[in-house]
């Protein structure tokens, strides 16, 4: 086996990472996401520091992806938007996690 | 660092963040000071008083903070676990005070003395154990500085030899006036959003 195709080996795990997950914007959703149980829109947008808009795009596509839940729901008679992880999301998460942890150890040579 | 570890302090960050607005420091505060008036006057409707905010906490957190911040639920498997360490110190809690009431007899009589000369630092201490381990599960550190608090102004108020209802009445006013500052920070930071919801997008 030639350095290249070695290379090319250790490399191999960056194409299990999931694109849709890996942009910032969303790893940040999906983090906060898979800390709690649900959350409401205003509460996703405080913590992440995103704008309504880039949210409000960035959780259509997670939701488009099956990784969360949307709901209108009633807090208290009050109207919500709610926000869950899904089981797939869940699921998606914890392999990017993964994932991400193997290029890391691949590239700084740290194999546990 | 561990993943793991990566997400506790999210988790952490995200619950203090939560819990910024000073509402369960002026219900804690609330209720020492409800105890100190309670054992100054002897009069146990400040008693009631002190706890009655408890039953208040969720509307008034519905009414304040999430229109500010937002709704979040956080999951249940953190909140079982503090459930259970306060549960335990409790338990401890009445422990102690069953023992001073009901059983003086079940234990040796310099065992008993001490318990009645020392039994408020030694509710101050387990209330301070609960603080700290609040703050240690939940990441709201400044839970930490009312442990210590909490054990310094109990332990100076018996060594200076102050009236008992003095310095609980104290440890008490500590505590509610940071509430009240968070609180007051808090309504100056977030003004109260109208609109949640998802933008449909372009």
């Amino acid at each position: 086996m030639n350095q290249s195709e070695s290379s090319n080996q250790e490399l191999q795990p960056i194409t299990n990472i999931d694109p849709l997950i890996h942009a910032p914007t969303r790893l940040k959703i999906m983090a906060y996401l898979s800390i709690v149980e649900s959350a409401d829109f205003t509460f996703l947008m405080n913590q992440t520091g995103l704008t309504r808009g880039n949210l409000s795009v960035n959780l259509r596509k997670l939701e488009d992806a099956g990784y969360i839940s949307i709901k209108k729901v009633f807090v208290d008679r009050i109207p919500r938007t709610l926000i869950r992880l899904t089981g797939e999301g869940r699921l998606a998460i914890q392999t990017y996690r993964e994932n991400m942890q193997q290029v890391l150890n691949e590239l700084l040579g740290d194999k546990e | 660092m561990s993943q793991e570890q990566d997400f506790k302090k999210l988790r952490q960050k995200t619950y203090a963040s939560y819990h910024q607005d000073g509402l369960i420091d002026m219900i804690i505060g609330w209720a020492i000071l409800g105890f100190g008036i309670n054992m100054a006057l002897d009069n146990s409707v400040f008693l009631f008083l002190g706890w009655l905010p408890i039953i208040l906490y969720v509307p008034i957190k519905n009414r304040f903070t999430v229109p500010r911040i937002g709704y979040v639920k956080f999951s249940s498997t953190n909140s079982l676990i503090l459930g259970i360490v306060l549960a335990v110190l409790l338990v401890l809690l009445l422990g102690i005070f069953i023992l001073l009431i009901v059983g003086p007899d079940l234990v040796p009589p310099q065992i008993s003395e001490w318990f009645r000369n020392y039994y408020l630092l030694l509710f101050a201490s387990i209330l301070g154990l609960g603080f700290a381990a609040a703050a240690y599960a939940t990441g709201i550190t400044r839970f930490y500085a009312y442990a210590v608090t909490l054990v310094f102004v109990f332990a100076a108020g018996i060594w200076l030899e102050v009236p008992e209802p003095v310095y609980v009445i104290i440890a008490g006013l500590l505590i509610e006036v940071v509430g009240v500052m968070l609180m007051v920070r808090f309504l100056r930071r977030y003004p109260k959003s109208n609109e949640d919801g998802l933008n449909e997008p372009e």
